[in-house]
């Protein structure tokens, strides 16, 4: 071998290694960096929302959600111009509007309507589904609704470990969506749950966790209150238009579907939910996670006192 | 593009670009309609097309099961199109063969002289007639074994299963959630394997191996167009065979039933000697002799294997607890009969529930689908595997009637020793949340623990058999990792009325 050749062979090698090891470190810097652990932003600060909640009975969804958010200042108050607004609906179930076991499109449709007459710079409307999140989002209307009014609607694929610093929940991964948001609006449905009695708004946070999630029912009271308390939304709208009374969360027939035609908003998370209880019959102390939610300093559980209006559309 | 005389061809595009173009628009439409065999893409798409097109799958599901799904009369039109212009679906259409071709241009650089007689016939090139022949004697005892070597049935498990998950785990786009199979990476590797083959000999799986193309080769015995040598202008060069693709050889007898009609030959001949060419004047092609004695003796030998794999553990006579079929599978033996391991339901099944199957089903059953609770259940509303089997193996359904009937696919069992509120006083009843039938086939019962001086109320989950129908959501979400603490078993499939701890159903 002259020199020639020997160089020749060097630069070959040299530049082989070179693009293996470029593509190497490519693939391995899609990893998650080491550091602190992202945390929630308050998607409250800089607004001055009125405290309390509001109480609407009607047939007509986009106004009663109108309606609804009136006494607080209207999506005005909610979001800044320009801002990223996420909505989170409760899409967990791959069952029809009908079925009661995911927050009714139409309230979506109205709040993602409002959020951009409003000026965001964009509306995301996204869940975490218990069932294959596509047809969840297909068979719940949500994704017409959401594409129909201009959102976009996002399933999320990406999941960042989330610090939580709760009584049991530590850090958990998280759907990367829901940290980029600059609001947040709950948009829980209430509804009948096997395991802690009412699915409500405090629990509507389970839909942002990707990993084993399910785990998290061992201490599922502490950790839907640990969830509450680390996600601070900018408001809160229960939507209470038809509620499954038994076999929750997913139900299934209709038998168990009760019309009430109500929604209620507010920036009380825990006055929310226990007026949900009382639709379900149930008195919201009994429920551990409005218990430790009060305690928790999130909010009131004697929802009356804090009732700004009762609105009858149909009166 | 040539325009001096001195060349000797009077087309502007050559019949090589045409014929690679034909290839590349058959591989991408292969492609694009594998990749939307999935919940987005199926809508008015033929996604079952190029397996409907085989006649191999076809005669196969004839002679197994006595019956031949409508959509695979297709395949009549790959005969018509063999029956006129020879075996044009391996060096046209077929992509596999293209794949075959490609890989070996891309990574073998061979000189002209090695060329010369690296595309000559070899005699053990006929070893597919030989496999062919076992595949028919196997297909006539009832085993459905021609989805194992079909091209097509090849190509789509393939990547369904092993190719394009690495490929999405890479890039991270091909998926909204990264499948998973069980042993996927087993069949890519067998796949590579075969196109690395090509590094040995050109297309080795196409001239040696493939059934389908013996069975195109039988075929086109008496094709109306073929390869015609003009022998008063041949000069005897040989340069015919260099970009032989069939190792068929236009030089001398040509032999007509192992050509792809790829025509390098008519483009590479300085003579202007050899055309493709309407029914030619002389007969200047031969058969391929068949290797009689070695498909006798391989057809005899085949007879036995029937009946030693059916009595087999895990085979139909003897199930494993953990062979799941999918919603509206037909019973089992005709389930085999028609299943061809296509791996399309597998592809289709929006939370990756559907597997191959490796002991699960017995060899009879090897890659046939499998429900893994433990990595995918089977989605309550959903149809979308029985909308995508080009046999029938998976009968049609609607959602309505799965939820109606119901299908029932199978039942789950408690295992007391380790589920959380039976062994470890912990709330959970995951399963029954996400049970999805109404009423719920998991109940729960409150049972007052007093252990010293409190007393508290925990929920212990109980299975109602009778509802059940074994969608093994319960085993898929339990929190009990390794083994789950609910697991589904086979027990209860509407299918096999035998197959059932309860009895009746409700």
């Amino acid at each position: 071998m002259d020199r020639r050749t020997f160089l020749q062979r060097c630069l070959w090698a040299v530049g082989t290694l070179g693009i293996s090891s470029g593509a190497a470190l490519y693939f391995r810097d899609r990893r998650q960096s080491s550091g602190p652990l992202p945390t929630f932003r308050d998607h409250r600060s800089g607004l001055q929302i009125p405290g309390g909640i509001v109480q609407v009975h009607g047939k007509d969804i986009p106004s009663m959600v109108e309606i609804a958010l009136k006494p607080f200042g209207g999506m005005e108050a909610l979001i800044r111009p320009g801002e990223i607004l996420l909505i989170k609906p409760n899409a967990a179930w791959d069952r029809t509007p009908e079925q009661a076991a995911n927050t009714h499109p139409e309230i979506v449709a109205a709040l993602v309507t409002m959020g951009l007459a409003a000026g965001a710079g964009s509306v995301i409307v996204a869940d975490i589904a218990c069932n294959d999140p596509r047809k969840t989002f297909d068979r719940s209307g949500i994704r017409d609704a959401a594409e129909r009014s201009g959102a976009s609607l996002v399933i999320p694929d990406t999941f960042v470990d989330v610090a939580y610093h709760g009584s049991f929940i530590q850090s958990f991964p998280t759907g990367r969506v829901f940290l980029e948001a600059d609001r947040i609006i709950n948009v829980p449905i209430v509804k009948h749950h096997s395991l802690t009695r009412a699915t409500l708004g405090l629990k509507n946070w389970y839909g942002l966790l990707g990993g084993r999630r399910h785990k998290l029912h061992q201490m599922i009271h502490e950790s839907v209150v640990d969830l509450a308390v680390a996600i601070k939304p900018t408001f809160t709208l229960m939507d209470a238009t038809r509620v499954l009374i038994a076999n929750g969360p997913q139900g299934g027939s209709l038998d168990n579907v009760r019309s009430m035609g109500l929604i209620a908003a507010g920036t009380d998370p825990v006055a929310l939910d226990a007026w949900g209880a009382g639709l379900l019959g149930l008195t919201p102390l009994d429920l551990p996670f409005i218990r430790l939610g009060r305690a928790a300093g999130l909010g009131t559980h004697e929802y009356g006192t804090i009732m700004r209006e009762e609105i009858d559309l149909e009166a | 593009m040539n325009t001096g005389p001195s060349c000797g061809r009077k087309s502007t595009l050559r019949l090589k670009s045409v014929r690679w173009i034909y290839q590349a628009f058959f591989l991408l439409l292969f492609i694009l309609l594998l990749a939307a065999t999935s919940y987005f893409g199926l809508g008015s798409l033929p996604v079952k097309f190029f397996l409907e097109a085989s006649p191999l799958l076809a005669l196969s599901s004839i002679l197994a099961g006595a019956t031949l799904a409508t959509g695979m009369l297709l395949s009549l039109a790959t005969i018509g199109l063999t029956v006129i212009f020879g075996r044009v679906f391996c060096g046209w259409i077929c992509p596999m063969g293209t794949l075959n071709q490609a890989t070996g241009w891309l990574l073998s650089r061979r000189s002209k002289r090695e060329n010369l007689s690296i595309n000559r016939w070899r005699s053990w090139y006929v070893t597919k007639y030989v496999i062919l022949a076992v595949l028919i004697v196997l297909a006539l005892l009832g085993v459905n074994a021609a989805g194992w070597l079909d091209p097509i049935a090849l190509l789509v498990r393939s990547l369904s299963t092993g190719i394009f998950p690495s490929l999405g785990e890479a890039t991270g786009f091909l998926y909204i959630k990264q499948p998973a199979f069980q042993g996927g990476w087993i069949l890519a590797v067998l796949f590579l394997a075969i196109l690395a083959a090509n590094l040995w000999v050109p297309r080795l799986w196409c001239r040696a191996l493939c059934p389908l193309g013996a069975l195109l080769g039988l075929i086109s015995r008496y094709p109306f167009f073929k390869i015609h040598r003009q022998d008063s202008l041949c000069s005897g060069c040989s340069l015919c065979v260099i970009g032989c693709q069939g190792a068929d050889e236009p030089l001398g007898d040509h032999r007509v039933m192992e050509c792809f009609v790829c025509l390098n030959c008519t483009e590479h001949c300085p003579d202007s000697a050899i055309t493709y060419h309407l029914l030619p004047p002389s007969a200047s092609s031969i058969p391929t002799s068949m290797p009689r004695r070695t498909i006798m003796k391989a057809s005899l030998a085949a007879v036995a294997v029937p009946f030693a794999i059916k009595a087999s553990a895990g085979g139909t006579l003897f199930p494993s607890r953990r062979r799941i079929r999918p919603p509206g599978a037909l019973p089992e033996d005709d389930f085999l009969d028609l299943c061809i391991r296509c791996g399309e339901c597998m592809k289709v099944c929006p939370v990756n529930a559907l597997h191959p199957a490796w002991d699960e089903a017995g060899i009879e059953g090897l890659w046939s689908p499998v429900l893994v609770p433990r990595l995918g259940y089977c989605e309550y509303n959903c149809n979308l595997c029985s909308r995508v089997c080009p046999t029938g193996a998976i009968g049609a359904f609607t959602v309505e009637e799965k939820i109606g009937k119901p299908i029932v696919i199978g039942a789950a069992m408690i295992d007391r020793g380790r589920c959380l509120p039976w062994a470890n006083n912990r709330p959970c009843t995951v399963c029954e949340e996400m049970c999805p039938t109404d009423p719920k086939a998991i109940l729960f019962d409150r049972i007052l623990i007093a252990s010293g001086p409190e007393s508290r109320e925990i929920l212990q989950p109980r299975v109602v058999l009778e509802r059940c129908i074994g969608c093994g959501i319960c085993e898929n979400k339990c929190p009990v990792l390794a083994d789950p603490a609910i697991y589904v078993i086979s027990s209860g499939e509407s299918r096999d009325p035998s197959n059932t701890i309860v009895g009746a159903r409700a």
